[in-house]
């Protein structure tokens, strides 16, 4: 079975290399029948990819240990959802699902930007081939996941930190963020490689860079609650670099949505917004490099690593090539308009883009900075949370600025009178809530104040935002008020998903800033019968309790809470002992209330005397956080739902301008 | 020998796949032509059109929801609307219509 699985990959790998010939022979030999064949080509792979995905999925829930990646990331104790959710949970097994989603989205973007794509189509094939050809090569040579052994009895079982439900949301969401960017990349250089630098290729784009964004974002934030929950040391983002990972190309990501904004409607911005696409897939190659190479161990392990330099190799095409194609079109990428003044609306969206790209930056610099001071020989320095969250504040502060001033100036110029107008209430909104914060004693962090002020003005700025909406739909159309808001989000899809997710990201700050600046935390050494208190809360220790789940076993505290005199039950914070694993792991109890803070209670060690180290906090507003992820999502959803008199537009103009090649995958 | 066997099948299937698009002699119809600089032009003529229809609904809704006041409305406006208005004769031009058979 092995022998198919690979032989399926290496037969995938060939019809890469022939979706990219035969698309570059289409290309430049203006023959439609090559298109076709390197259409058919990429069908063929996504019909391989799938045989090698079920032998892998067959090998694990069959136990086949003869599959070292099986016997490495399982055994025969592990609960049936951890065995599913192992099959991404190794390096090759990682890739595998890349390049399924990667082949998987390539068909449906064929398929789905058929109008007008016309001599650019090729192209797009042959760059599609490229990409998955690079991971099909990954798995074919250095990181196969059919390569065999003397099968040994039982496998080494899963890391218990990876025996969490969230492995089952989280590592796939963000692998449709990362390979999500895909596409766009892809459009972007086939437009520039074939000449086209009409919108087409920006509509599509847009669209395919939302839903990767979109499944990046929640990705991060079921990784966060996944670190709260299982990691357990008390947060819920450590700046750890294979978060960065993720949080690097969604920041690019978020500053392209942005500017692609100014390109649609102005024409400006349009080398920029190709750099941006070539950049967030660009990071997306590097968070799967820095997950994937064994860098962030060491350098050492690096050099050593089988898969390391593929990616170094695969990010100098990537960024040279773009780099190379965008100097070529230069051209053809000329402003259609100038920014009028800074008082604009396209003035904040370029502001925007320079404090996300800055983040970024900084945040790139943060995850490299180790890496490179190891690399010249000098004792590896790291780079902590201090540094991160300095660059945070700095960017994130302002950014959210942003955020509440751009719906509110228009495009070209705004008037004083006009800006006095739109911005009166909101200003007085968040200085309300700064003043409100520092009456009722949360002044301890200047930090918190300013951005709990800042997320008040933009609040403002947001409903006000729906209510004028709402009230003219309401007074020109005579709409109910209920019809005239239906209408207004539905109408104007974009522009009013935008204002969802940017509630999300507030509800998200409210959610940090109240966690994390305003937690209280205690801990103690407790015996039977003696409390620890943490804010309104007391623990009282009762005693330890053993249990016996599939594959470890667990030592709990019962802990009697109570919170402001109340009882709310107990709490059973343990620790696993997974023998198969030979390692143990931390349970974490929560107890959520009902002005969404959350008592968060960790057992560090039990004592030989029965004493137990508990450590506690309490955790204002965090729910906040996790609630930010469904507004975000249902933001992205409206904004990404297809718009029908954009398709008609576009329908429209390339029926009036019928170009060549146009055609079903 | 059975893993042999399947994988001669899935070779032998999926170069059959990616040939046969090849098999039939190219046609006329199989000519991928680029999009002519006389297309280019059309075509960039046609996304200013819409461009600026887009323009002045946007203007109405800022209009609307006091975001412009009415001086700088009406200077928006005119200006959209000729924008427009230039882009659909040029086009008008390049197809060698009168300006009401503009497609």
């Amino acid at each position: 079975m092995a022998l198919v699985g690979h032989g399926a990959l290496i037969l995938a790998l060939l019809l890469a290399v022939w979706a990219v010939g035969a698309g570059l022979m289409a290309a430049t030999g203006r023959d439609a029948r090559f298109a076709r064949s390197a259409a058919a080509a990429l069908w063929g792979i996504l019909a391989l990819v799938l045989v090698a995905d079920a032998i892998f999925v067959y090998a694990i829930i069959t136990h086949d240990f003869s599959f070292e990646v099986v016997a490495a990331s399982t055994s025969r104790s592990l609960p049936w959802i951890y065995l599913i959710t192992s099959a991404w949970a190794s390096q090759s097994g990682s890739l595998l699902l890349w390049i399924t989603i990667l082949i998987v989205f390539s068909l449906i973007a064929l398929r789905a930007t058929r109008a007008g794509l016309g001599e650019l189509r090729p192209w797009l094939i042959a760059i599609l081939g490229a990409i998955a050809g690079f991971f099909l090569l990954l798995l074919v040579v250095p990181a196969s996941p059919f390569a065999t052994q003397i099968a040994p009895p039982d496998g080494n079982g899963l890391n218990p930190a990876l025996q969490n439900p969230y492995m089952a949301t989280h590592p796939p969401a963000l692998y449709l963020g990362y390979v999500g960017l895909a596409i766009p990349f892809a459009l972007a250089l086939a437009a520039m490689l074939a000449g086209r630098v009409d919108a087409r290729w920006v509509v599509a784009s847009r669209r395919w860079t939302l839903v990767a964004w979109g499944f990046l974002g929640v990705g991060m934030l079921l990784g966060s609650h996944w670190a709260y929950t299982e990691v357990g040391w008390g947060g819920f983002w450590a700046w750890d670099p294979v978060e960065n990972a993720a949080l690097m190309p969604w920041l690019v990501a978020t500053a392209f949505l942005h500017s692609v904004i100014v390109q649609e409607k102005k024409g400006m911005l349009k080398v920029w917004n190709i750099a941006l696409i070539a950049g967030a897939f660009a990071l997306s190659i590097f968070g799967t490099f820095l997950t994937r190479s064994g860098i962030l161990s060491s350098v050492h392990a690096f050099v050593e690593s089988d898969i390391g330099w593929y990616f170094i190799i695969a990010l100098i095409v990537i960024c040279g090539g773009s780099f190379a194609v965008i100097l070529w079109r230069l051209p053809l990428l000329r402003a259609d308009q100038r920014i009028e003044s800074v008082v604009s609306r396209e003035a904040t969206f370029l502001f925007n883009n320079l404090l996300l790209v800055g983040m970024a930056f900084a945040v790139l610099w943060g995850v490299l900075y180790p890496l490179l001071t190891e690399a010249v020989g000098r004792v590896r320095e790291t780079v902590s949370s201090p540094f991160f969250e300095f660059f945070a504040i700095a960017f994130g502060i302002p950014l959210l600025l942003l955020m509440g001033i751009g719906p509110l100036i228009a495009w070209r110029r705004a008037s004083l009178a006009q800006l006095r107008r739109s911005f009166l209430w909101p200003l007085v909104a968040g200085l309300v809530a700064g003043a409100a914060m520092i009456a009722f004693g949360l002044g301890s962090s200047w930090a918190s104040v300013a951005a709990g002020s800042v997320c008040a003005f933009t609040t403002a700025t947001i409903v006000s935002e729906f209510a004028r909406g709402t009230r003219a739909r309401h007074a020109i159309n005579g709409e109910g008020w209920l019809t005239a808001f239906g209408r207004l989000i539905g109408k104007n899809r974009r522009r009013y998903g935008g204002y969802v997710v940017h509630i999300g990201i507030i509800v998200f700050v409210i959610g940090a800033i109240g966690s994390s600046a305003y937690e209280t935390r205690a801990e103690g050494l407790l015996l039977p019968g003696q409390t620890l208190a943490v804010g309104d809360a007391t623990l009282t220790f009762r005693g330890v309790q053993e249990s016996e789940g599939p594959n470890y076993t667990q030592r709990a505290a019962i802990l009697d809470a109570t919170l402001g005199g109340e009882s709310i039950g107990a709490l059973e914070p343990g620790r696993r002992s997974y023998p198969r694993e030979q390692t143990t792991s931390n349970e974490v109890a929560v107890h959520t209330t009902l002005t969404g803070g959350d008592l968060f209670v960790i057992l560090d060690g039990i004592r030989g005397d029965g004493a137990v180290q508990v450590k506690a906090f309490y955790k204002p507003l965090v729910v906040l956080i996790w609630l930010s992820g469904i507004v975000f999502a249902l933001g992205v959803l409206i904004c990404v739902w297809p718009d029908q008199r954009e398709r008609r537009r576009i329908r429209r103009r390339y029926a009036e301008e019928p170009l060549a090649g146009e055609g079903p995958a | 020998m059975t893993d042999y066997l399947v994988l001669a099948v899935l070779a032998i299937a999926v170069v059959v796949l990616v040939a046969w698009p090849l098999l039939r002699p190219a046609t006329a119809a199989d000519r991928l032509d680029a999009t002519t600089e006389a297309q280019r032009r059309r075509l960039a003529l046609r996304e200013e059109r819409d461009l600026a229809l887009e323009a002045l609904k946007e203007l109405e809704v800022d209009h609307a929801t006091h975001h412009i006041g009415d001086e700088d409305y009406a200077e928006l406006v005119a200006r959209e609307r000729a924008r427009a208005a230039a882009a659909i004769r040029a086009l008008d031009r390049e197809l060698g219509t009168a300006p009401g058979d503009a497609r």
